[in-house]
């Protein structure tokens, strides 16, 4: 999440005070436990820094002065770029079952058939477990996150599909054998020169 | 206590030389008050398991029990019985009849049954209400959207109170809105009125409002989900809060 | 909860509700079936509220208004000498009184205008004897006085008479045809009666009727009285078996038989009808059919929801017998219009008879009865099937319909059966026996049989001609037709009987028209003849004495004068006519058409003993063989007669009637009146001066009048004509409920084909592909109908004229090629026109919902 432009939304509607900033960014995003302090204050000086805010000092009678920031229109201009830039979305590789999936593939103690029945198994449980709670969360005041509810919900449903879609397949992974690495030349070497390693991770993206 | 029962339920198709089997061997129980969905693939025989559940279709061999009725002890006029009094009925398309209003569509089972019109027609009203169609009761089938017909398909399904509601891919015309709404609709039945619910679908989203899953393939039952009694409210807010934040 | 006692009420009412609202969200489809229905139903009641009507009208016309205990005629209605008679009948025990009388019902020719006769066109004539007639019943006078013995020219009407001619008054004077010419009579007195208006009586001495129906010392009726406390069967018996069987007592004989066409009309009429309820009855049958297919998934659906199969029968039957209500209900007000309709157009044609009376046309309950339950009955019959098979379907069968995709082999074995029945029906129709008509029949049938299994070789043989049009689309549709070869043919087979029928119906008018002119045309060798008022119905005339005969003979111009007289009689039970002729002048004057025998040995046969030349109808109607003998009853009893010909001319060529000589008829039956004239003039007269002269004559035998030949057969052809137009009017209704059927058919493949038709529109084919290839499914279709209809109709109009030449109308058989021609086009024009409802309808389909058909 970026705190940096989060903080110049929230500039964006008014002015504000640290403080309030941080109960601000609590409420929208919902969070049972607090963005660090430390970290609104450190973002909020790299934001002056960068000209994208700006600060007056409120003087109080009986509190400290505190710093009351606002938004510079560097600072809208660079807001309204966020929101125009599109999120890319990075695909997980690194997705531990998908791993473990290709492991079992290769051989393993426990069928790949298995696997997947147990990963569906989850993936049904947390679904169901979600919706649970899609339908009693109150539209009228918990609309971000139902939001977010809902976005679990089509993520669990993609991954659901993509398990079937690999139980479909297991015949044609069945037949998959991994490339072996090439044996390490021992002894003399001979005239011929052994090739360079090739291996391709499969799923990487084309060239 | 179970109210759906099988034994080796078996379906082939197709004639001796060319059998196609729908259902093989199939040995499943519905408890009472249980949300049962039977997904799979298509072609796994589910919405065939689906209709001989509900005598709407004979099997080849083995048998179906409601409670302890022997469904293939019945002659055709017994089934109809069942099914005007027993089961309720959800399909995925054409479940009016264009000519009723929406009101004498859901009071059809009733009036078949041999209720008084009048009070078939009450009772219809009632229906519609509960889905929430009460001011669309004078409608033909085609002054309604799809979710709505398939709201008064729903309030027709339970206007009879009946002990089992069998739905097929209910919600497979609808968009995802409606879809939720028929669904939520279904769990408040079953958690309501404690019936029963045995539904097709092949939308994971549906499925998982359900208590248990039965996964076919090729006609058997491959896998099973018991989807209750995992509390894990706290622990999915966190972790989607925190994919969110990340 | 099933409570019985609401159960049949609550669900018969929903069940009702919903079969007004499917029927009437089928407009045109529900119009197009109830109309054959209607048809029929209006047919129906039309006929059976008229004919008893028009019976009951001509009894009271031609009625005996007697108040005498028994009444005595000779089997033959002819007159007699009534000596012997008198005698032995007075000698039976109770009988009290007996009189000799001669009465007959004459129709009067339209005099001048200010004839005192008013309105009246038909008399009875009663000749009695003034002296015994008392005895039998009173005569009460409300004027002047009764007969008396030795009264000349003096006649007694009914008082009732004067409602038809006011100017009648004791004392008045007025002209009557007689046999021996116009002879002045006067009024003397009214009898305190009404009497039949139809022809009132008119009574005169006995010497009087005798003179004017130039019938000396005859009589032809004898009236009886009874004992009051004798069984009057029983001397009725008595009295016939002294007499023996030339005579018996006077029951009431068929009024049809004198008039014959009238009475096939009716039957022709009520065949009409009951067809009409035979194509209504097979209309709602296939509609019914298609609508349950149509409406598979409601069907299913409420199976789903536990109908059972008797309730979804009970819903199909429902809905029919709504139609078939409303079917019923307007065909009895288009019958009863159709009634109002007939009877004026029968009283204009047979004013003679119904002048003097206005047929009243009563709701008869029972037609009322009888049509309705007809009607609805044929409803209900035709919907029993589709709404049986709706009910047995189970419902997952309901919820996909079976798309049969394999070909039906059944096809193969109903061709071989078909092809054998054919062959054996041309075999029957070739063989030009009887036999010919049933293999018109039979032809038909083995068409409908063979029809399956030819469509998939006729589709092969046109396939090729659509595809020059159609391009893809052809293929497409041969195809779809070859898949489901017995629904295609069933289709094909309305059309193809109806235009058949229509083929038929050409043929045989054709024939019929050739055959009319034909006979016209030869028949009428002499150039002026000579009608008299009611051709063909000639016991009414009176006919004239030999008078006219002689005067037209004294002509300068005459070259020939040719009589013919009449009389009935009965031979083994069938009423005949006996046409008296001068075997010498008639060949000369006229002309008979000979089937058997030649026209030489036949007239001269006649002059030489009881020989007699036969009309074909007679000939078939009596079973007799030329060269044969036969029986004839006449006035003096049973008299044997041989047959020397068979022949007839145009006039009687539609009855039952036989020609013997003048002589024999004034022997056997004691008629010498002549009813018809041919003239022959002389070569290279002036005709038209010449039919000036006669019709000089014939002014004082108003009964008669002359035409040119020429110019009476014109008529007569253009009469016949006057009628083709209604049989080919008939023949076109035929055709709608061939287009129906083909609606019906054309519909339900599309709708089988709903997933097939989505998938070719996803594919990229476009609404109008979809539409061509409905319309060339439809095209093959009628094409196919057609051949198979001008081959059946070609052969079944073979066996029909092969028929007339049965029954003796020769007539040679014309190839209809107008009506082939006629028969394709409409054929492929009306496959056309049904094939656009569908075509649209296909085409509209939504792509998705289509494929997501199951």
């Amino acid at each position: 999440m970026s705190v940096k432009h989060t903080l110049l939304a929230l500039l964006y509607q008014h002015p504000m005070h640290g403080y309030e900033l941080g109960k601000q960014l609590n409420v929208v995003i919902n969070a049972e436990w607090d963005v660090k302090p430390g970290q609104i204050a450190s973002t909020l000086a790299r934001l002056k820094d960068a000209a994208l805010v700006d600060y007056e000092i409120e003087e109080t009678t009986d509190a400290p002065n505190r710093k009351v920031y606002c938004i510079t229109n560097e600072g809208r201009r660079e807001l309204e770029h966020w929101y125009l830039t599109p999120e890319v979305r990075e695909y997980r590789l690194g997705d531990t079952f998908y791993i473990k999936l290709v492991l079992s593939l290769i051989g393993g103690p426990i069928s790949p058939e298995q696997v997947l029945m147990i990963q569906r198994r989850e993936l049904y449980q947390q679904l169901h477990e979600v919706t649970e709670l899609l339908r009693y969360a109150d539209i009228r005041t918990q609309l971000p996150w139902i939001l977010l509810l809902e976005s679990a919900t089509m993520h669990l449903e993609a991954d659901l599909r993509w398990i079937e879609m690999c139980e479909a397949r297991l015949p044609d992974l069945k037949h998959y054998s991994p490339p072996k690495p090439a044996p390490k030349v021992r002894g003399r070497p001979r005239r011929r020169v052994a090739e360079p390693l090739k291996s391709k991770v499969p799923g990487t993206s084309e060239d | 206590m179970s109210i759906l029962h099988t034994d080796s339920l078996t379906k082939v198709y197709g004639d001796i030389n060319h059998p196609i089997p729908a259902v093989q061997t199939v040995n499943l129980t519905v408890d009472e008050g249980e949300f049962l969905a039977i997904m799979g693939p298509s072609g796994s025989g589910k919405s065939t398991l689906l209709y001989l559940l509900g005598g709407l279709d004979k099997p080849s061999t083995g048998k179906v029990w409601l409670r302890d009725a022997d469904l293939s002890a019945l002659n055709d006029d017994g089934l109809s019985r069942l099914r005007r009094t027993e089961f309720g009925f959800v399909f995925q398309f054409f479940n009016l009849i264009p000519v009723l209003t929406a009101q004498e569509n859901v009071a059809i089972p009733l009036i078949l049954d041999g209720a008084p019109r009048r009070a078939a027609l009450k009772q219809a009203d009632e229906a519609l209400a509960r889905v929430g169609l009460a001011d669309r009761s004078t409608h033909r089938p085609s002054e309604l959207s799809g979710g709505e017909q398939q709201r008064v398909a729903l309030a027709r399904a339970l206007v009879t109170t009946p002990a089992v509601i069998l739905a097929d891919e209910p919600t497979g015309n609808l968009d995802s809105r409606s879809g939720d709404e028929m669904a939520q609709m279904l769990r408040r039945a079953v958690d309501e009125r404690k019936q029963t619910l045995v539904l097709v679908t092949h939308d994971p989203r549906i499925a998982a409002y359900a208590d248990r899953i039965v996964f076919l393939k090729d006609g058997k039952i491959v896998d099973e989900n018991r989807l209750k009694g995992q509390d894990r409210a706290e622990q999915i807010r966190e972790q989607l809060t925190k994919m969110a934040l990340s | 909860m099933t409570t019985q006692t609401h159960h049949f009420r609550a669900t018969v009412w929903q069940m009702a509700l919903m079969g007004q609202r499917y029927l009437s969200g089928r407009k045109l489809r529900t119009v197009l079936t109830t109309l054959a229905i209607v048809f029929g139903v209006a047919l129906i009641f039309a006929v059976n509220l008229v004919l008893p009507s028009v019976t009951e009208a001509f009894e009271q016309s031609l009625s005996t208004a007697s108040s005498a205990d028994i009444r005595i005629l000779n089997v033959t209605g002819g007159s007699f000498a009534p000596g012997e008679v008198l005698a032995t009948i007075a000698d039976i025990p109770h009988v009290q009184a007996v009189s000799g009388v001669l009465e007959r019902t004459i129709t009067l020719p339209t005099l001048a205008d200010n004839n005192p006769l008013g309105d009246i066109v038909q008399i009875k004539l009663i000749g009695i004897d003034p002296a015994v007639a008392e005895n039998i019943r009173p005569f009460p006078m409300s004027a002047g006085r009764f007969l008396a013995a030795g009264d000349q020219n003096a006649v007694v009407f009914a008082a009732g008479v004067t409602e038809l001619a006011p100017e009648l008054q004791v004392g008045t004077t007025f002209s009557l045809i007689t046999a021996t010419g116009l002879k002045t009579f006067t009024v003397i007195g009214f009898i305190d009666e009404q009497g039949s208006l139809s022809a009132p009586p008119m009574y005169m001495t006995l010497a009087d009727a005798q003179s004017a129906l130039n019938q000396p010392g005859l009589i032809n009726t004898v009236e009886v009285n009874i004992d009051a406390n004798a069984d009057e069967d029983a001397v009725t018996k008595d009295i016939e078996n002294a007499l023996g069987s030339s005579f018996q007592s006077d029951t009431a004989s068929s009024v049809m038989d004198s008039v014959g066409a009238l009475g096939i009309a009716f039957s022709v009429l009520d065949l009409l009808g009951f067809l009409a309820l035979f194509l209504g009855a097979f209309l709602i049958f296939n509609t019914f059919r298609t609508v349950v297919v149509e409406r598979h998934h409601d069907l299913a659906m409420l199976r789903a929801v536990g109908a059972t199969r008797r309730q979804i029968t009970t819903m199909i039957m429902i809905e029919s017998l709504l139609q078939g209500i409303v079917g019923t209900l307007i065909g009895l007000i288009l019958g009863y219009l159709l009634a109002l309709a007939y009877i004026s157009f029968i009283g204009q044609f047979y004013h003679t008879y119904f002048a003097g009376i206005t047929i009243e046309l009563r709701l008869i309950p029972s037609a009322v009865v009888l049509a309705s339950v007809l009607g609805i009955i044929t409803a209900l019959l035709a919907g029993y099937l589709p709404a049986r098979s709706a009910g047995r379907a189970s419902p997952l069968e309901a919820l996909r319909p079976a798309t049969t995709a394999r070909v039906n082999h059944a096809a193969r074995w109903s061709l071989i059966v078909g092809v054998v029945l054919m062959l054996l029906a041309v075999a029957l129709l070739l063989s030009g026996s009887s036999g010919a008509v049933g293999g018109a029949l039979l032809f038909l049938i083995g068409m409908l049989f063979a029809a399956p299994g030819l469509i998939i070789p006729v589709a092969r043989l046109f396939g090729p001609l659509l595809t020059l049009w159609f391009a893809r689309e052809g293929d497409l549709a041969r195809g779809n037709l070859a898949r489901q070869p017995g629904r295609a043919a069933l289709t094909g087979s309305t059309l193809m009987i109806g235009l058949a029928v229509l083929i038929l119906i050409t043929a045989t008018i054709s024939a019929f028209d050739v055959l009319v002119t034909n006979l016209t045309n030869a028949a009428f060798s002499s150039d002026i003849v000579l009608i008299p008022q009611a051709i063909a119905i000639y016991d009414t005339v009176i006919g004239a004495d030999d008078s006219l005969a002689t005067r037209l003979r004294a002509l300068p111009e005459t070259q020939t004068v040719a009589s013919l007289r009449s009389a009935a009689t009965e031979s083994n039970g069938q009423r005949l006519q006996v046409f008296g002729i001068d075997p010498g002048a008639y060949p000369r004057g006229a002309s008979l058409e000979f089937n058997e025998g030649q026209p030489d040995t036949a007239f001269s046969a006649l002059a030489s003993g009881r020989n007699a030349i036969l009309t074909p109808l007679a000939r078939s109607a009596l079973g007799l063989e030329f060269d044969s003998d036969f029986v004839l009853e006449t006035v003096d009893g049973p008299q044997t007669y041989h047959i020397v010909g068979v022949a007839s001319d145009v006039l009687s060529f539609k009855v039952n009637a036989i020609y013997i000589s003048q002589d024999n008829l004034a022997a056997d039956f004691h008629k010498t009146e002549d009813v018809l004239l041919y003239l022959r003039l002389n070569p290279g007269e002036d005709t038209a001066a010449a039919l000036t002269d006669v019709q000089q004559i014939t002014q004082d035998y108003p009964q008669f009048t002359a035409y040119l030949t020429s110019d009476y057969g014109g008529d007569l052809i253009a009469m016949t004509n006057n009628v083709l137009p209604l049989f080919y009017a008939l023949a076109f209704l035929i055709l709608f409920p061939a287009a129906l059927g083909l609606l019906n058919t054309l519909t339900i493949n599309t709708i089988e084909r709903t997933r097939e038709i989505g998938v070719v529109r996803a594919v990229g084919g476009t609404r109008g592909q979809i539409r061509r290839i409905v319309i060339a499914e439809a095209l093959l279709l009628g094409i196919f109908s057609a051949a198979m209809g001008v081959v059946a109709g070609v052969a079944i109009s073979y066996g029909f004229i092969g028929a007339f030449g049965i029954i003796g109308w020769k007539v040679s058989y014309t190839f209809p090629l107008l009506g082939i021609i006629a028969a394709v086009v409409i054929g492929v024009m009306l496959t056309l026109f049904t094939a656009i409802l569908p075509a649209r309808n296909a085409a509209k389909l939504d792509i998705i919902r289509a494929l997501q058909y199951e």
